[in-house]
């Protein structure tokens, strides 16, 4: 066992830590009462997501203890590593709702896909690490290549969603890294013009289509695509200022529209909008000051960190878990199409969970190693 | 690196933030009610239970339709007491109570799975019945063209059926029925499967099996609604009912409901009239739905008054029988489970129909006209068997208010067998019914599939409004007519019958006399000719008077389609029959020269130039300029060929035989009694009517049917007189005189004898005499003459002569007039009859 210095702790932020841990246990009751567990009595997912933490929080011990650098150095290996978990999801992975994530025995297993996110923040801050000048043709394709083979296999699945957040995690680390405006404004355009051709071409299936289309008119089709996105709005409104129901009323199930009965997977993708109804707009604020203190405090640390390598992965980091929530309660209420994209430390799911809670042990771990350290 | 970046990075994630923030405030705060409000009516829904239908009466307050008080057993879907893996085994636990400790069995509604196992083999068998009117085909095509379409049609809707089922159960297209059947109960878990082998869940064996998976397919459909309770059997005994509901521990989610069922008192008593109940129909489920029906527990009115006062979508006096449904408000969740109870509404039972029908003249005129069918068929009547005089309608209806008093159409159907499930149970009850012509004798099939004759009984047809069979000599009463009022003769006007007519080249007609008897009627004036029906007389009167006074006459009586104009104008379905005329033969024959210019021409269907040159020719009308294009040749022969059609279509000949009643002249009874009843009441062409008025649920008036003069059609007094005295001499002297010679009322009316085959003489209408096959009767009475009240048409199939339906008539003048005490043995009058025609 490594021993911990307890003289590294004095950089431990644990304002980000408790953010987290609150956040997890809002998300452990929430699913709890999506589930309606109290009425039907069946707390498996409710006991699974404990569990899980429980185990995510061993993990996240693990990371802070072995200096992020030592992480970095393995950052080849990792990334081998989570491109074959994903080729083998390609290979004996199981559907789920339209794509190909799910890998696992029995009821173990996890979604490959989201570690990826992680790997490629790792790997992304590594390989800029050692570069002065970011706006340079071989930097630039080396990114591109490094980038574009896990974003290729995971196109396979399909699942758009994941990479949509890889691409504005490099696009995050890159804009940090000092990236030329331009290559922000010019793939823009071209994506400006890609986007009708590969609506076209069939490139996006059918059932994002078909996503994208309800997303810009929910209540067009309320009981069929679009279903989700009016009941997840439905639900956040009658939320109201202060939380509706009593408390009582909440642990009983008996709130109007949430509590699993009205929205299919209202434990996983629509998390935010169970929680939504049971607090109110007043529960609503203080999560995202939750999650807003997790993230600023984060860049702080950035600002902080010993290297580049530990700023660009604890920036790529940020990226990730803030587009995460904007992208998920953005389709709750109406901003976002329709993904498949979990809320972090709130949705139902082990390997998102166990992702970014190893993510904020990355970062804690980059804050508490940001000075020489004198043994 | 650029410090700034960082800032900028910053900047973005606040914002961000501050937009979820601010959408949300916008939601949860400002929109917060509008939002809140669609949520409530989002997640509520609405329970209904079934209203009490509407009685109908007869005009006397007799009830034809009621409702009785009945006990279903009824499955609520509750999968927290019993998960979806459990549902076969209570299902099969109901259908072994049903079976082995109360029987009612039968009771189960078990027709969802549309499979039959017979002998071991698995088949699809869906239900489908075409009919004609469902096809509606051209009023001019064969009966053998009309039988393929119908049978096309059908195997479409059965392929179609068979696909939609599949699709519904998410099954693949191509597997067979067994192939399907197991797949069905490997998904409800009826069967797990094992390698190769299927093994049910329970010991069972292969029919309750396919019971448990009819009934968890009604449970099934129902998925969505799990806040309704599913019927599984219906109208079963009390005792089951309790049976059930001191089990209730060993069967959980199941429980009785009670719930009003039509009832009909009288069985197959005027039930063309009243109708049945159906379910709806696919084609029809998603309209009744969004009236609010449970298209799943509540049957609609199928034919007859039924459907017509269904609700008040149907008919034009905002009357329903149909009521208004008890509804319960509640939320349910999005499995469909209750959640709460928000409010009731309590339910509006159905308007009361109350009908002009008289109980007594409706029973008189169905029974007599039973036994007369069964003195045809015993030869009773004039010593010959009829063996085919099964079918036959009659209508009794008062001249001066368009009242129909009776109305009957055998065979018939008895629409309590269609009241607990909205269709037939019993497989060879409900093949019957919708599929006589399976039924029929070796000898009958060979005239209706050989020979393509309409010979088939059927039940749920309504030979009383529609049927279209030539009117015979009953339409001589037209033809005298229209030749008085356009003063081709005077009521004085004598011709001598010559037996032969042969005055006009090309025209072979004879007087029936002359055939029968080889002697001649002499010298004959009008009335005359109606009394003896003399066909020499109109022969010489038509080719006299020409198509276009005649069309003038058909049209006045609304024998032939003006515009938009409904046939006799009665609530219930009917036919449109069309009497000869240059316009109906125009639109028979057009079809003919038109396929001969496209195979000239070289020509498609859909040419503009086809179009036009039918457009030309039905109006008379050939304009050459619109032929440009078209070489010399070929103009030339669309030339002729217009002349030629032109010259058919007012074929003189063809008018002649139309004038007696024959050629395309096609009328229902109950056209023909109208008709007769604007003649004899002095010109009022009233409106006919089943409905009296309508009584709101509590008793209160909702509507009164007035008498509605529909045309006034005048002809001079000397006319009337003239063809008045005509049908009262029919009746005294005449073909019916041995009914009606010496009657205490005096009456007048008109026999008709409609041929079947053109040539009596030829090999196929000599054996098909010999069968059986032989001329419909139809006999038109007026009572009294001299103050006409009612008119009475009775239409026999293949009855032989008109005159055998007078029976009829008289038992019903004796129950109208009431001297039927003085008569008490009415079988006399079917017996023995002497006089012809």
């Amino acid at each position: 066992m490594i021993k911990i210095n307890k003289k590294l702790f004095r950089y431990f932020d644990w304002s980000i830590f408790f953010s987290m841990i609150a956040i997890c246990i809002l998300g452990i009751t929430t699913i709890m009462f999506a589930n309606n567990a109290l009425e039907t009595g069946n707390f498996r997912n409710t006991i699974a997501q404990f569990i899980i933490l429980l185990v995510a929080l061993v993990a996240f011990v693990f990371v802070i203890t072995i200096d992020y650098t030592t992480i970095g150095s393995y950052y080849k290996i990792i990334y081998v590593v989570t491109n074959l978990l994903i080729i083998a999801v390609l290979l004996f992975g199981r559907e789920v709702n339209g794509a190909k994530a799910w890998l696992g025995i029995g009821p173990f297993g996890g979604q490959p896909s989201e570690f990826v996110k992680l790997s490629i923040i790792i790997g992304l801050s590594k390989i800029l690490e050692d570069v002065d000048e970011v706006n340079k043709f071989e930097v630039l394709k080396r990114v591109a290549i490094f980038v574009l083979i896990p974003m290729g296999l995971i196109q396979l699945q399909p699942d758009l969603g994941t990479n949509m957040i890889i691409a504005v995690i490099v696009l995050g680390i890159l804009f940090v890294a000092g990236l030329d405006m331009k290559f922000i404004y010019i793939p823009v355009t071209i994506l400006a013009i890609l986007i009708p051709i590969a609506w076209n071409l069939n490139i996006i299936k059918t059932y994002q289509k078909h996503r994208i289309l309800v997303f810009l008119n929910p209540e067009l089709d309320r009981l069929g695509a679009g279903y989700n996105a009016s009941m997840a709005k439905l639900a956040i409104a009658s939320g109201r200022f202060f939380p509706k129901s009593s408390f009582a009323d909440i642990i009983q199930g008996n709130t109007q529209l949430s509590s699993g009965k009205f929205i299919p997977e209202a434990h996983t993708d629509f998390i935010f909008a169970v929680f939504a109804e049971n607090w109110g707009f007043l529960g609503s604020i203080i999560l995202l000051i939750l999650y807003l203190n997790i993230l600023y405090k984060s860049i702080k640390i950035s600002k902080v960190a010993k290297d580049k390598f530990g700023q660009y992965l604890v920036i790529g980091i940020v990226t990730m878990i803030g587009f995460q929530i904007f992208q998920n309660i953005g389709m709750d209420i109406g901003l976002m199409p329709i993904t498949g994209i979990p809320l972090p430390f709130m949705s139902y799911g082990g390997t998102s969970l166990l992702t970014n809670v190893i993510a904020i042990g990355l970062i804690l771990n980059v804050s508490m190693r940001r000075k020489k350290i004198n043994f | 690196m650029k410090k700034n970046r960082i800032k900028y990075f910053t900047i973005i994630l606040i914002m961000m933030f501050l937009t979820l923030a601010l959408r949300l405030a916008f939601l949860q705060l400002i929109n917060g009610d509008y939002y809140s409000q669609q949520a409530e009516a989002v997640f509520s829904r609405v329970y209904s239970e079934k209203p009490q239908r509407g009685e109908i009466l007869t005009t006397e307050g007799i009830k034809l339709a009621t409702n009785i008080q009945s006990f279903n057993i009824i499955y609520t879907d509750n999968r927290k007491v019993v998960p979806e893996k459990d549902i076969p085994k209570v299902l099969l636990k109901v259908i072994r109570v049903l079976k082995n400790e109360t029987p009612d069995y039968e009771k189960l509604i078990l027709d969802t799975l549309p499979i039959k196992i017979d002998n071991n083999k698995v088949e699809f068998d869906f239900d489908v019945y075409v009919s004609e009117e469902d096809l509606n085909l051209n009023d001019n095509i064969s009966q053998e063209e009309k039988l393929k379409k119908i049978e096309e049609k059908r195997q479409k809707i059965l392929k179609a059926k068979e696909e939609r089922f599949k699709k519904d159960y998410n099954l693949p297209l191509d597997l067979d029925a067994n192939q399907t059947l197991y797949e069905l109960f490997v998904k409800y878990k009826i069967a797990n499967k094992n390698v190769d082998r299927y093994i049910f869940v329970e010991n069972m064996s292969l029919q309750e099996a396919k019971d448990v998976l009819s009934l968890r397919l009604l449970i099934e459909k129902n998925r969505f609604y799990k806040y309704k309770p599913v019927e599984i059997a219906k109208n079963v005994s009390r005792k089951t009912a309790f049976y059930i509901a001191m089990k209730s521990e060993e069967l959980p989610n199941v429980s009785f409901n009670e719930e009003p069922l039509r009832y009909y008192p009288n069985g197959d008593f005027a039930s063309h009239i009243l109708g049945y109940l159906s379910r709806a129909g696919e084609d029809t489920a998603e309209q009744y739905k969004s009236l609010g029906y449970d298209i799943n527990n509540e049957w609609i009115g199928a034919i007859g008054l039924e459907a017509k006062f269904e609700n008040i979508t149907k008919n034009e006096y905002g009357a329903s029988l149909r009521g208004e449904p008890k509804e319960k408000y509640i939320t349910v969740d999005k499995f469909g489970n209750q959640l709460k109870l928000i409010g009731e509404v309590e339910g509006i039972p159905g308007d009361t129909i109350v009908t002009t029908i008289s109980y007594n003249l409706q029973k008189v005129a169905e029974e007599s006209l039973e036994r007369l069918f069964k003195n045809l068929q015993e030869g009773k009547v004039d010593g010959t068997r009829r063996p085919n005089a099964n079918r036959g309608a009659v209508v009794v209806a008062n001249v001066k208010t368009g009242e129909i008093l009776a109305l009957v159409s055998k065979p018939s159907f008895d629409p309590n067998l269609f009241a607990e499930f909205g269709t037939i149970k019993d497989e060879e009850t409900r093949l019957r019914i919708f599929t006589p012509e399976k039924f029929l004798t070796e000898t009958q099939k060979y005239y209706n599939e050989v020979l393509k004759l309409d010979i088939v009984p059927k039940p749920l047809y309504n030979y009383a409004t529609k049927s279209l069979v030539p009117p015979g000599s009953t339409f001589k009463l037209l033809t005298s007519i229209a030749a008085l009022e356009e003063g081709i003769i005077t009521p004085n006007t004598i011709i001598v019958d010559k037996g032969m007519y042969r005055e006009l080249p090309g025209f072979k007609g004879n007087c029936w006399i002359w055939n029968e008897k080889h002697t001649t009627h002499g010298p004959v004036n009008v009335a005359k000719a109606l009394q003896v029906s003399c066909n020499y007389f109109y022969y010489a009167v038509a080719q006299k008077m020409g198509w276009d006074k005649f069309d003038k006459w058909v049209k006045k009586y609304n024998l032939i389609r003006n515009g938009n104009n409904s046939a006799t104008g009665i609530e219930i379905g009917e036919n449109f029959g069309q009497a000869s005329s240059v316009e109906k033969r125009k639109a028979l024959f057009i079809r003919k020269y038109l396929k001969n210019i496209m195979e000239k021409l070289k020509i498609k269907e859909d040419d503009k130039l086809l179009s036009d040159i039918k457009e030309m020719f039905l109006n008379e009308n050939l304009d050459d300029t619109r032929l440009a294009g078209l070489s010399e040749n070929q103009k030339k022969y669309i030339n002729s060929a217009y002349n030629q059609f032109i010259a058919e279509a007012k074929r003189l000949s063809d008018l002649l035989s139309a004038s007696i009643g024959q050629g395309e002249n096609q009328f229902t009874p109950l056209q023909l009694a109208q008709f007769y009843m604007t003649v004899v009441n002095g010109g009022n062409r009233y409106k006919l009517h089943l409905v009296k008025e309508i009584l709101n649920p509590d008793g209160s008036l909702k509507y009164k049917v007035e008498p509605e003069v529909l045309d006034k059609v005048e002809i001079k007094p000397e006319t009337y007189n003239a063809v008045m005295q005509g049908l009262q001499k029919v009746n005294e002297e005449g073909s019916a005189a041995s009914v009606f010679r010496n009657y205490p009322i005096p009456t007048g009316g008109k026999t008709g004898t409609v041929q079947i085959f053109n040539d009596f003489s030829s090999e196929i209408a000599k054996r098909a005499s010999a069968d059986g096959v032989v001329a419909n009767g139809v006999y038109v009475g007026v009572a009294p003459i001299n103050d006409p009240q009612i008119v009475v048409v009775v239409l026999v199939y293949n009855a032989g002569h008109g005159y055998s339906c007078a029976s009829v008539v008289k038992d019903i003048y004796d129950e109208y007039f009431g001297l039927n005490k003085m008569q008490p043995n009415s079988e006399t009058s079917n017996s023995q009859i002497s006089t012809t025609h």
